[in-house]
Order: structure tokens, then C-alpha cells, then sequence
């Protein structure tokens, strides 16, 4: 549960995919996306031929209807050429009236050309273009009248066949019109071939063999042509064709025609030209009419295809567009109904590191159950998320088992450590007062020593068993009811470490420490005296100042080592301040740990910082709280007995002394060492002053026997 | 666990860890005097208590008494102050060599008389 080792990676990680799962099914999606608005646009696009198509077939239809005009005219040209070249000369100016028409008819087709080029009708036209010359041989009158009407006929004929050469469609409908139009456009020329014919030989009187044999052709191919657009015509057209044939005209006309065919042998007609032409006319006129209507149909048939066209062209374009939509809507909402429950995971796995986890560890630390882990939402699901989110659930409710069981062995053996630094400190605490007992009556230098060597000895087991209870969250068990000068709470301190002799107290404040705290104060600065002269040459010595100032005590602790690196003094300050658990720090760094935990409880101020020069200085602040201003009782007994002569002088100037020297006589270099040069004794005295002498003596002795067990806590 | 417990300073830390004194002369009963010049001395912790018990001569078993220490360690502190020649002490009765009968006649009618 350090948190430095979860949630960068993480994030970094999540981050990174964020778009990768969309992207991801964007792919998928885009494949078949793309291939069904292809589909779409190659209809859409055929779709745009076929109005195209259409569109081209309508033109055509009109060009030919110009054509079928101009053949129409020069048809009723030809018959009225024929009646007056058989002799009927009062037809001349309808002729001349009928070529006006004719021109007319050909400046249309020309005009309707110029628009739209069609190669193939341009070359149908050049029969035409010899038509004045003909015209001119036929008023000149020096020309026979079959080879006028066959170069009439030929041109007739070259552009009808020409016409045959324009668009044709796909379109059954389309195309059957555009047939019957053709068949219609060839009957109506062989019945204008008739009619032109059969007005010469009316005109004339009688036929000719030759005559005869081409009105039975040409009457048969009229036929035939009829008969062949009754098959192809829609049944409307074909009634249309059969009510113009039934027309009073017709009769007359068909009435004539049997005339003409009983004039087989030669015989005379008796037919009114006349009379046939305006029947006949009035037929082709008719038939004219009929060929108009198909034409409107076929017009109108192109046109309704070409709109269907257009329709299915907007219709697959839409129909494209609706593929590209509900594609990405259904990428949006697909990878929304992945990312969103992939979100929720996160957030509560997230959740379990940061929250959940560490909080079930502070509950069992602190003596309580973990509370039960909450149920992922996801879990009411029905898909794999609700199984992810099952077995997140499972690592969750183990981790914080383990993480329970962990809390629980921890305070166990804090319990145990805890237990076992009682005990120990117990017995130390016991040796100690032993200790003690003997070194107060050992008059023997040797033996003192030795004793002195034990009780150092004593100390710092005591030292290491109450550094036990402090890790394990306990309080020393030694406190003092009253003040402690802070001078002998700091050389309590120096004898606690082992290399006590290296520790220079340069100057002390005088202070009082509350008696409750003393104890761990002088652990506390052990710890950091311990470490000082750890981390120093063995032939330095560690030197302590402590002063006093706005309430506060100052103590700084400064080594002469090889001083710290910033981020070990980091660090270091870091354990001090009591953050970190000393159970997975290395066990080197324990007496820091102690440090941490008796500032923070002590509400002491601990640091580490660069010595001026070299080494590091620990520098440690005590709060005014833990102060005391003046010790409650003077315990200094005036050792002056009851009975004694007031001769010598007590001395009035007794100066406040603050401490500025080291107290430990070792250590004053002021002190000079040398050789005690034994006073000689005093003159005799009188009896009085001996006996005043043996009674001091003998008080004394008596005092410091009998006064030994309660007056113990006055001594400082 | 006591009220008070043992007291906070070790006796070892009060020498620095030396039992010899220097001088050799000193006994539990030798008495000592601070000299009028030690009173205004520059002295710390257990040497100054010393000092100041020492207005009046005062034997060494009771210097330790009032400075809290064992005789021991009181006369290695004693020893270091006489060197300073900040005490003086007083030459002991059984260190006199003109102790007469008469004297001793005297102490012993004295002492019965307790």
C-alpha cells in the first residue's frame, strides 16, 4: 500500500487506450460500411446512365418526329408532283405550295440537328439535297414522271432507313415504341407511295403494265407494314390506327383503290384525281396523327423512365448516406457500451487501491473489522463485464482478507515486541537499582570501575528494550513527578550511548524538563548522540549545544563526519518526522524510526541539516509545553548543623550561574591537571574547634547512614 | 511500576566514567572547605553543588550525600576541585601526630557522653 508504487503506471496505461477500443471497431465497421455504399454508389451510378440513356432516346425521338415532318411533306411533295406531271396542271400551285412546306419542315430538322449533331440522320438527309435540281428538271417538264417519283421515292426511303440507326433502349416499352413508330413511319410512306402513284395513273387514265405491277408492290408493302405495326403497337395506338382506316376517307379511298385494282388490263379508270388525293390525304394525315401519338407516348415513356431514374438515383443516395449514419451510430453506441462499463471497472479497481484497501487495513490496525467489500455495480449485468467485474470482485474481497490478516499478525507481534521490551525493561530496570546499591557504598576505585562498567552496560540494554516499546507503539515506563534540569536529561542521554567519552556538552541553558517527559527526551537525544558519533571518525568527538530561546529549548547535536547526500538527509528528515513504517525500512535505519515516533508523540521538532563545514547536525527543538518554569521545592539540604560556630564567613556572592562550561571535569580544558602538592595541616587548635570538627563528622556520618532510604528523590 | 523510579543520572556519566581521584588524601571523612574564590568560579552541574555545600567544612560522605552520588564518585569530584584549589581540606584528626592522651581522653569522654 505505498503509494508510490500504484496508480502512475496505471494512469499512463489508461491513457494510452483511451481511443484504442473505438479505433478498434471503427476498423471493424469501416470494412463493411465501405463495401455498402460502394454498392450504393454503383447503383446510383447506373442509375444516372439509364436517365442519361433515357434522356438520349427522348432527343432521338424528337428528331426522328422532325424527320418523319419533313418526310410527311415531301411524301404529299411527291403526289402532288406526280398528279401534275400525269397532267393535272391545275395541281401546280398546291405543288409549289407543298415545296414551300417542304423546305419548312427541312430548316426545322436543320435547326433541331444544329442543337443535337446525329451522324447517322445528317447522312439520311443528303437525298434531299439534290431536291431543287429535281424540282427545277420537273417544271422544266423534259423529265419522266416513274424516275421523278423514284428519286423522290429514294430520298424518302435513305433517311427512313437512316432513322433506324438512332438510340434504341433497354426499356421493352420503350423499344416497341419506337419500333411501331419505324413500322407506322414505313407504311405511311408506301401509302404516300400509293397515293403519289396511283394519282399519276388516275391522272393519266389507264395503267401501264409496269404501272400496275408497282401499285400492286407497293400496295402490298403498305400492307404488310400494317400489318407488322399492329403487332408491335400498344392496343391503344393500334385502335387509333384502325378508327383512321374506318374514317369516311378511308372508305372512299379503299373504294377507289378496288377500282384501281380491276383496271388490271388496261382498261380506263374513270377516277377524279382529286377525288383520290383528298382521300388519301386525308388518311395519311390521319396516319400522321397516329405516328404523333406514339411519338408523345415514347416522349413520355423517356421521360417517366428517365425520372424513375432519378428517383432511384435519390433514393440509393439516401439510402447511402442512411448506410454511412447508422454505421456510426451504431460504432458510437457500440463502443460506449464497451468504454462505459470498461470505465466503471477502472474507476472501482481505482477505487479498491486507493480507498477501500487502505481503509479495511486502518480499520483492523486500529483494532475494529474490516467493513465488507461492496459488490461491483456492474455485477447486476448479464454479459462478460458482470464476470470481469465478478473476478475483480474476488482479487478485492481477497486482497483485503490479506490485507486484514497482515494488519492483524503486524499488531500481534507489535504486541509480542511490545511484551518482550516490558519484560526486558523490567529486569534491566531491576539490575540497574542493583547496580546502584552497590555502587553507593564501593569505597574501591578498582571495584567502582567495574561496577561503572556494568551499570553502562545496564544502560543501554535499557536503552535497547525501551526503543522496543517505543516501535511497538507503547510509553517508557519511567517518569518523574517533579522537574528534571535539562542538564542531567542530556548527560542521562550521553549515557546511554556506548562511546560516551566522545560527546562534548559545550554549553547548556539552565531549563527544567517535565519529569513525565524526561525519559523519552533523553532516548530521544541517545538516538541521535547514537547516530552522530556513528557516522563520525572514531578520533572526533561529537560536540551538543543546547540554548534556550522565545520558550523554546534548542538543542543542536553536531558531528564532524562525512556528512549525507541531500536525498539520504531526505530521507532521513522524512523517517524522523515520523512517516514511513519502520517495517520495511532496513533495521539500520531503527533508531531514526524511534526518533520519528517519540518527536511526533512528544511534539518535538527533529531535523537533519549540512554542518557548516562537514558532518550533519541534528538539530532538535523542544516546545514550551514540555518545559517547566522552576523546580516546585529547592531540595538543597543546608548541610549546616545546629551547633556550628559561625566562624568562617559564609560566603554572601553566590552568583546565578549559567552553565557555559562542559560539565564533566575530563573535559574543561580550563582545568589544569597537576600534581597535588599535599597542604601542610593546620596549627593545633584548641579543644573546641576539634570537638566542633568531630561533631560535624560525626553528624555527617550519621546523616548520611540513617538518612539513605527517603530522602533518595531529593538528590538530583 | 514506581512513582519515581531511579534517579535520571547514571553515576558513571557524572566523571566521565573515572573512579581514581587524583588526590589521593581524601577519605569518606576528610573534611572539605570551598575557598572564598570558588563561589564565584564558573562551575557546572555537581561541582558547583559541591562548592556551595562546602561554605561550611563538610565531611565527603556527606558531600555525597547532598550531591546524590556514591562517595566514590564524590571523591573523585572532591580530588578534582582540591587540584583547582577550589576546596581546601582539613587535615584529619588521625593524621595529626601531636594527638596527646589528653586529647584522646577527651574525645572518648565525649563520645561516651553520646
Amino acid at each position: 500500500m505505498n503509494p508510490r508504487h500504484r496508480a502512475a503506471p496505471a494512469r499512463a496505461r489508461t491513457g494510452g487506450t483511451r481511443g484504442s477500443i473505438r479505433t478498434r471497431m471503427a476498423v471493424i465497421l469501416a470494412v463493411p460500411t465501405a463495401a455498402l455504399v460502394a454498392l450504393v454508389l454503383a447503383a446510383t451510378l447506373a442509375q444516372v446512365r439509364a436517365a442519361e440513356r433515357a434522356a438520349t432516346v427522348a432527343d432521338d425521338v424528337e428528331l426522328a418526329l422532325a424527320a418523319q415532318e419533313l418526310i410527311h411533306s415531301v411524301q404529299r411533295e411527291r403526289g402532288l408532283t406526280s398528279g401534275f406531271m400525269g397532267g393535272a396542271t391545275d395541281y401546280r400551285p398546291r405543288v409549289i405550295a407543298q415545296r414551300a412546306a417542304s423546305d419548312r419542315a427541312r430548316t426545322a430538322l436543320d435547326r433541331l440537328l444544329a442543337r443535337r449533331d446525329a451522324r447517322v440522320v445528317r447522312d439520311g438527309l443528303a437525298g434531299f439535297d439534290g431536291l431543287g435540281e429535281l424540282r427545277g428538271s420537273v417544271d422544266a417538264g423534259h423529265a419522266s414522271r416513274t424516275a421523278v417519283l423514284d428519286r423522290y421515292t429514294a430520298a424518302i426511303a435513305r433517311l427512313n432507313t437512316a432513322l433506324r440507326g438512332l438510340a434504341t433502349s433497354d426499356d421493352p416499352q420503350l423499344a416497341r415504341g419506337l419500333d411501331a413508330l419505324r413500322t407506322l413511319g414505313d407504311a405511311k410512306e408506301h401509302m404516300a407511295l400509293e397515293r403519289g402513284h396511283l394519282n399519276g395513273v388516275f391522272a393519266v387514265g389507264r395503267f401501264t403494265a409496269a404501272d400496275y405491277r408497282r401499285f400492286t408492290e407497293v400496295r402490298a408493302r403498305k400492307l404488310d407494314a400494317l400489318e407488322r405495326f399492329r403487332a408491335v403497337a400498344t392496343p391503344v395506338r393500334r385502335d387509333a390506327l384502325d378508327a383512321a382506316l374506318r374514317t369516311g376517307a378511308a372508305s372512299t379511298a379503299a373504294a377507289l383503290e378496288e377500282r384501281a385494282l380491276e383496271g388490271a388490263a388496261g382498261r380506263r379508270l374513270g377516277v377524279s384525281p382529286p377525288q383520290w388525293w383528298a382521300a388519301m390525304t386525308t388518311v395519311v394525315d390521319d396516319l400522321r396523327t397516329v405516328q404523333l401519338g406514339i411519338g408523345a407516348d415514347v416522349r413520355h415513356r423517356a421521360a417517366d423512365l428517365r425520372a424513375a431514374a432519378r428517383v432511384r438515383q435519390a433514393v440509393y443516395g439516401a439510402g447511402a448516406l442512411l448506410v454511412l449514419v447508422v454505421a456510426i451510430l451504431l460504432w458510437l453506441y457500440t463502443a460506449r457500451s464497451i468504454v462505459r462499463p470498461l470505465r466503471t471497472l477502472a474507476a472501482e479497481a481505482r477505487d479498491v487501491a486507493e480507498r477501500t484497501l487502505p481503509a479495511a487495513v486502518e480499520a483492523v490496525q486500529s483494532g475494529e473489522r474490516a467493513g465488507p467489500v461492496e459488490p461491483s455495480r456492474l455485477l447486476t449485468r448479464r454479459d462478460e463485464f458482470a464476470e470481469v467485474a465478478g473476478a475483480l470482485d474476488a482479487v478485492r474481497r481477497t486482497a483485503v482478507e490479506l490485507a486484514s490478516e497482515q494488519a492483524v499478525l503486524r499488531r500481534n507481534s507489535a504486541e509480542s515486541l511490545a511484551n518482550l521490551g516490558h519484560r526486558n525493561q523490567n529486569l534491566v530496570r531491576r539490575q540497574l537499582g542493583f547496580i546502584t546499591t552497590l555502587e553507593r557504598d564501593e569505597t574501591d576505585p578498582g571495584a567502582l570501575a567495574n561496577l561503572f562498567e556494568l551499570d553502562h552496560l545496564a544502560t543501554r540494554m535499557r536503552r535497547n528494550a525501551e526503543s522496543l516499546l517505543v516501535l511497538a507503539g507503547r510509553h517508557a515506563p519511567r517518569r518523574w513527578s517533579g522537574p528534571i534540569p535539562i542538564g542531567d536529561v542530556l548527560r542521562s542521554a550521553f549515557a546511554e550511548v556506548e562511546e560516551y567519552r566522545r560527546v562534548t556538552l559545550r554549553r547548556t541553558d539552565d531549563a527544567y524538563l517535565a519529569g513525565t517527559a524526561a525519559a523519552e527526551v533523553a532516548h530521544l537525544l541517545a538516538e541521535l548522540v547514537e547516530n552522530a558519533l556513528t557516522f563520525s571518525p572514531p578520533d572526533r568527538e561529537v560536540e551538543v549545544q543546547a540554548r534556550l530561546a522565545d520558550g523554546e529549548y534548542h538543542i543542536a547535536i553536531v558531528d564532524q563526519g562525512v556528512g549525507m547526500d541531500p536525498e539520504a538527509l531526505a530521507a532521513a528528515n522524512e523517517r524522523l518526522r515520523g512517516e514511513g513504517g519502520h517495517l520495511v525500512e532496513s533495521a539500520r535505519r531503527l533508531g531514526h524510526h524511534v526518533v520519528g515516533r517519540l518527536a511526533a508523540r512528544l511534539g518535538v521538532r527533529v531535523w537533519l541539516h549540512d554542518s557548516p563545514l562537514t558532518g550533519v547536525t541534528a538539530r532538535v527543538v523542544l516546545p514550551a509545553s514540555l518545559l517547566v518554569e522552576e523546580r516546585a521545592a529547592e531540595p538543597v539540604p543546608e548541610p549546616v548543623p545546629a551547633g556550628a560556630p559561625p566562624e568562617r564567613p559564609v560566603g554572601p556572592v553566590v552568583t546565578p550561574v549559567t552553565t557555559t562550561r562542559n560539565g564533566l571535569v575530563k573535559r574543561t580544558p580550563a582545568a589544569p591537571r597537576r600534581p597535588v602538592r599535599p597542604e601542610r595541616a593546620v596549627p593545633p587548635r584548641d579543644p573546641a574547634e576539634v570537638r566542633s570538627v568531630l561533631e560535624t563528622f560525626r553528624s555527617g556520618v550519621h546523616r548520611a547512614r540513617s538518612a539513605d532510604p527517603e530522602n533518595e528523590e531529593t538528590s538530583p | 511500576m514506581n512513582d519515581d523510579p531511579d534517579p535520571i543520572l547514571r553515576p558513571f556519566i557524572v566523571t566521565g566514567g573515572r573512579t581514581h581521584p587524583v588526590d589521593q588524601r581524601l577519605r569518606v571523612e576528610t573534611l572539605v572547605s570551598a575557598a572564598p574564590a570558588a563561589l564565584a568560579a564558573p562551575l557546572g552541574f555537581e561541582r558547583r553543588r559541591i562548592v556551595e555545600l562546602c561554605r561550611l567544612p563538610v565531611s565527603v560522605a556527606e558531600i555525597a550525600r547532598g550531591v546524590g552520588v556514591p562517595v566514590g564518585v564524590a571523591r573523585v569530584l572532591v580530588a578534582d576541585l582540591l587540584a583547582e584549589r577550589l576546596v581546601t581540606i582539613h587535615a584529619s584528626v588521625t593524621d595529626t601526630p601531636n594527638v596527646t592522651r589528653e586529647l584522646l581522653e577527651r574525645i572518648r569522654d565525649g563520645v561516651r557522653a553520646l
